[in-house]
């Protein structure tokens, strides 16, 4: 249930820690209240002191800066896309940091409908672990989503630690890029998700890379469920481990292959169904063996190593789920608490979970290797 | 507990031709079962465009001339948040095939007011969604039910 308790003691409490936690937040996202909730507080007290009625409440919202582009101030360009471009900024309402998305709108079939998934979307999810989105600013020409600012992705992450994490550094990345997949789940349960099919092109319009897909999709399977996900997460904790891409296939056929040569040409044991999909016998595979994956990822200790296992499973079915995977045995080290901080606040909140420094990092490695810039754009987008 | 359901049944409008009255409104849901029908889209889609044509109703006051512009821009809206890409209908297949009399400029102006309105909020459980989740439940009762049956 993604509905709080309605009332506006609890949202300015809820608004106050989330400051308290002092993530990176540009606006005080509580401020905008769903419409669902307003009707619900309008209902419940209607006697003396009424909440703001939604005329003045979007009035007063107007006046404090919300909804208009002269409230952000753009810095510089971070990326561009077919879709849309994303410039860093600063909110004048906060001086905190945002990411703003820019979205063209010479759209003949008005708001592209990948906006509309986008934000719809997000609108409904409150994690500390999915970005957040703060505000809408719809022109005539141009949409602009205000997201909140994140330093840098995995991708450039790994780039900056020269590819090698620290290894409980692993273990709290993955832990949080898990909770973020259950809480989505929990979402999706209630029919959230959209797609029945998975896309091919990212919300910016990349083409999605194949690395992260699991045998199945490739395979031609448009079920688009959770386990799909769970794939792409043993696939980034590799990559996370050893600071290398696991299948980096440029093509479906090359990357069957790699899976194949790592995990072992699937049967009708490990993969149920298999031997009767048309397109997998018309590759011909040989028959490969299962390697050990430990030879692979030696840095890796053993429920690590049992975790990458079960999220790699050919059979959908015995794939490990996002919350099952959030009590496997690799996480016992992270304590008992992480498991009841609220969905809304971050697991860097308990004392005990800290990031290490990271053996790569720049500033301990740049007086070595003065100019050893790692192949920056080899990595594709993971999402 | 009476006033919560109170405050749910419509209110009566003042007069005919201020507002749209419920019976305007069932006529366009019927409308758009009907451009559904034919478009032979997604049972989502219908689902999602009535639930956002009443949020829509529900806060705004809306001449009833405006009605079918308003329900054909929310069947548009829900067509691309819960179709697939390729089975999208263009704006002008959906004016031609529905023959609502309305405009593309018009449809996109009133497009920009209803996502102003909702705030973008177009995602919401509808009907089907518990439909969805009462058969999940049905099934998995039954099998329950079954085993229980075979073991007691």
């Amino acid at each position: 249930g993604e509905v709080c308790s309605p009332t506006l003691v609890s949202f300015m409490c809820c608004k106050f820690q989330r400051i308290d936690v002092s993530k990176q937040m540009s606006l005080p996202m509580d401020i905008r209240l769903p419409p669902e909730i307003l009707k619900k507080l309008q209902m419940q007290s209607p006697e003396p002191c009424k909440p703001l009625s939604r005329m003045s409440r979007r009035a007063s919202l107007s006046d404090i800066g919300f909804g208009k582009l002269e409230t952000y101030v753009k810095l510089g360009k971070l990326g561009e896309g077919t879709y849309a471009t994303v410039f860093k900024g600063r909110s004048k309402l906060t001086e905190n940091l945002v990411a703003l998305k820019e979205i063209r709108l010479e759209h003949e079939e008005g708001a592209p409908c990948t906006a509309i998934r986008e934000v719809s979307l997000l609108k409904n999810l409150k994690h500390a672990n999915i970005v957040t989105l703060h505000d809408i600013i719809h022109t005539d020409r141009c949409l602009t989503l205000v997201f909140e600012y994140l330093d840098s992705d995995l991708k450039q992450y790994l780039d900056n630690c020269r590819n090698i994490m620290s290894m409980s550094n692993v273990k709290v990345f993955m832990f949080q890029l898990l909770r973020g997949l259950a809480g989505e789940l929990k979402l999706a349960d209630f029919g959230l998700a959209r797609a029945k099919s998975v896309p091919t092109k990212t919300y910016s319009n990349e083409v999605v890379t194949l690395w992260y897909r699991p045998p199945d999709v490739l395979l031609g399977s448009t079920e688009y469920s959770t386990p799909i996900d769970m794939w792409g997460v043993g696939c980034i904790l590799y990559e996370m481990a050893t600071g290398r891409p696991l299948f980096p296939g440029s093509t479906v056929k090359e990357e069957l292959h790699l899976i194949f040569r790592l995990m072992g040409t699937p049967t009708e044991e490990t993969c149920p169904g298999i031997t009767a999909n048309e397109e997998f016998r018309s590759y011909l595979f040989p028959q490969y063996r299962a390697q050990a994956l430990i030879n692979h990822v030696p840095r890796l200790d053993t429920e690590g190593i049992d975790l990458l296992t079960t999220l790699l499973l050919y059979d959908t079915r015995k794939r490990i789920s996002a919350e099952a995977s959030l009590r496997h045995a690799y996480f016992l080290s992270l304590g008992e608490d992480i498991h009841s901080i609220p969905d809304t606040a971050s697991v860097f909140s308990l004392k005990d979970i800290q990031l290490q420094k990271d053996p790569g990092h720049r500033s301990s490695f740049d007086c070595f290797f003065p100019n050893s810039g790692r192949g920056k754009n080899r990595r594709q987008s993971v999402f | 507990e009476a006033r919560l359901w109170k405050a749910r049944v419509p209110k009566k409008p003042s007069s005919q031709d201020a507002d749209i009255s419920p019976g305007q409104r069932d006529e366009a849901v019927r409308w758009l079962a009907d451009v559904h029908r034919r478009l032979q889209l997604y049972p989502e889609t219908i689902c999602l465009a009535v639930s956002i044509l009443d949020r829509f109703l529900a806060t705004v006051k809306a001449r009833p001339k405006y009605l079918r512009c308003i329900a054909i821009t929310c069947f548009f809206l829900a067509a691309k948040t819960s179709e697939e890409d390729e089975r999208l209908p263009t704006l002008r297949e959906l004016i031609s095939s529905s023959s609502c009399g309305c405009t593309r400029s018009e449809m996109l102006r009133m497009e920009r007011i209803i996502l102003d309105k909702l705030s973008w909020d177009l995602h919401t459980a509808t009907p089907l969604t518990f439909l969805h989740i009462f058969h999940a439940m049905v099934f998995s009762c039954k099998a329950v039910h079954f085993n229980s049956g075979l073991s007691g």
